[in-house]
């Protein structure tokens, strides 16, 4: 079983999953509140860890036999919060916050992108990191300085050229064979299976760097190849785990 | 150029700097409360980020930084922003050249004791857990925000050693023995999961690894958590300084290395059996209490691991 984690307003993730349904996949899609109103069994021992999560209507998510998450999460509901003390919220989230990380990483296929302990929708890389990666990558990145007095991007406004997603090793849609190198070495070297890259042009029009995230929008790739190129990262991460020794 | 930064009577970093004057080591202080004299310029290029350091008048190229102890606070809590208006112009300009200054740690192939994201590997701490189970035994732990699996586990499944609870992240973080009259308790779970733990009746052990050098010290207290004794009314723990057996050493800097940590406060339990157990690792040690041997001898590994010292095995006392 797939499974999409996501808000209920994700309109990309609701694509992706309209287009995974179509594609004939089963699929579970699963919003923040289902899982903060569920009830949760976590364990960790001798064994390793094990997660359980039963849903307000009985239906009980087994995770170790999810083959792929995709993981859209991005905070604990404000819903849920409401019911404590006000006094109490930061703390009730922080403590939600450090389960569902520790959860996710209970999954029996891989996370799109994978759980951080103070992250658990994936790492968010920031806008300095992403530009310095990206250089070392080999991609093209315009040169700036950036001071506490000054604006962080150049005084010209970018012009938007195009987006593409890392999916595993897929590059979709297609890019300059560089580009597309640089791009997965970019996803690697930050921990993100699935990545948006975007690009702008510069005064010649040449594509230059322009910034990049976890927080993908599914619709920048062509549905067929997007949904082969998820099934791909499942079909790997199933053949390693057949792979291992018992 | 070896850096500092944060406030500069906060022991940790005072003791890492009364280190480096006593090795003779030059190093400079980027104190977080004269930050409005300082300034960081970032230089983004083919070849990554570069960039220079003003502090006051004098200028350290970026590049040219060798190691780095980060003990920086939140710049908002820092004395002289208190009172000042979110839109201050003088605060907003601290608040930036932290947060470019800390970017630039992030990136920066120097030694950085520690960076912010292995730093964050505590925030969860079933989370950490899962990854100290490669290296140590883990006490037996449910985080549930279920009363009937609560109340099993501490009936059932921990009758007879007793359990304990805490807080899943790094908020509130003070261990509590779950006590008889707890059970009713128990009930009001729901909103917010809690973690239980099986209770390891055993000798608190801290551990410090330091690049490759491991500073361990036997805690004696019969406090439930030590670092809250005279809270609770007890006694001071006493801290007795001791080598580790080589596998548990070599098991602890694997195991920081493997959080990517340089610096790590490792909190061992050991049994009545010899087995050690790991309970937790701090990602950000105020390593000062547990500092109490001659020559303060963590803060001198820190010193010497910011200096790029090599690979030093440390003997602080007898073998356990």
């Amino acid at each position: 079983m797939w499974a999409i984690l996501c808000d209920i307003e994700d309109e990309s993730a609701l694509a992706l999953a309209v287009l995974l349904e179509k594609s004939g996949r089963d699929l579970t899609v699963l919003c923040p509140e289902h899982l903060v109103g569920a009830t949760h069994i976590h364990r960790i021992g001798a064994d390793g860890a094990s997660a359980s999560v039963r849903l307000r209507d009985g239906t009980v998510l087994d995770l170790a036999a999810m083959s792929l998450l995709v993981n859209r999460f991005r905070a604990v509901p404000e819903t849920h919060l409401a019911r404590c003390a006000p006094e109490e919220r930061d703390y009730v989230r922080s403590e939600w916050t450090a389960l569902l990380a520790s959860l996710l990483a209970c999954c029996g296929g891989p996370v799109l992108n994978p759980p951080c302990s103070d992250a658990p929708g994936g790492y968010p890389p920031g806008e300095i990191e992403s530009l310095h990666y990206a250089a070392l990558c080999g991609l093209p990145v315009a040169p700036r300085r950036i001071t506490e007095d000054s604006e962080f991007w150049a005084a010209a406004e970018p012009v938007p050229l195009s987006s593409h997603l890392v999916v595993g090793d897929a590059v979709l849609p297609d890019l300059p064979a560089a580009l597309a190198d640089g791009a997965r070495r970019l996803a690697r070297v930050l921990g993100l299976p699935l990545m948006q890259i975007d690009f702008a042009a510069d005064a010649d029009g040449a594509a230059q760097f322009d910034g990049c995230s976890g927080d993908v929008e599914f619709r920048h790739a062509p549905g067929p190849a997007l949904v082969e190129a998820l099934r791909r990262i499942a079909a790997a991460d199933s053949a390693a785990t057949e792979e291992m020794p018992s | 150029m070896i850096l500092l930064i944060g406030i500069p009577s906060e022991p940790p970093l005072a003791m890492v700097a009364d280190a480096l004057r006593r090795l003779r080591l030059p190093f400079q202080l980027v104190n977080q409360r004269e930050a409005a004299r300082h300034s960081i310029a970032l230089d983004i290029g083919p070849a990554g980020v570069d960039g220079v350091l003003t502090l006051d008048d004098r200028e350290v190229v970026l590049a040219d930084v060798t190691g780095v102890y980060d003990r920086a606070t939140d710049p908002s809590v820092v004395p002289e922003m208190t009172g000042l208006e979110d839109d201050d112009p003088g605060a907003l300009r601290a608040l930036r050249f932290h947060s470019l200054l800390s970017a630039w740690l992030q990136l920066s192939p120097t030694t950085v004791v520690n960076r912010l994201r292995p730093m964050g590997t505590n925030a969860s701490k079933p989370a950490q857990a899962q990854a100290i189970h490669d290296f140590f035994r883990v006490p037996d732990t449910l985080v549930t925000d279920d009363p009937d699996a609560a109340r099993r586990f501490v009936e059932e499944e921990c009758a007879g050693a007793g359990a304990i609870y805490k807080s899943v992240s790094g908020e509130r973080s003070i261990v509590m023995a779950v006590e008889d009259d707890d059970a009713e308790r128990l009930g009001d779970l729901g909103p917010c999961p809690v973690q239980f733990q099986r209770r390891i009746a055993g000798t608190d052990c801290r551990v410090h690894v330091v690049g490759d050098a491991v500073h361990a010290c036997l805690i004696e207290t019969d406090a439930l958590d030590y670092r809250y004794a005279r809270m609770k009314g007890r006694a001071d723990p006493k801290l007795n300084a001791v080598e580790l057996p080589p596998a548990w050493a070599e098991a602890c800097r694997r195991m920081t290395r493997a959080l990517g940590l340089e610096f790590s406060g490792i909190d061992l339990l050991i049994d009545s059996d010899g087995t050690p157990w790991c309970l937790e690792v701090n990602t950000c040690p105020a390593f000062s209490y547990f500092d109490v041997g001659p020559g303060n001898p963590i803060a001198t590994a820190v010193a010497r691991h910011l200096a790029g010292a090599g690979r030093v095995i440390q003997t602080t006392g007898p073998m356990l």
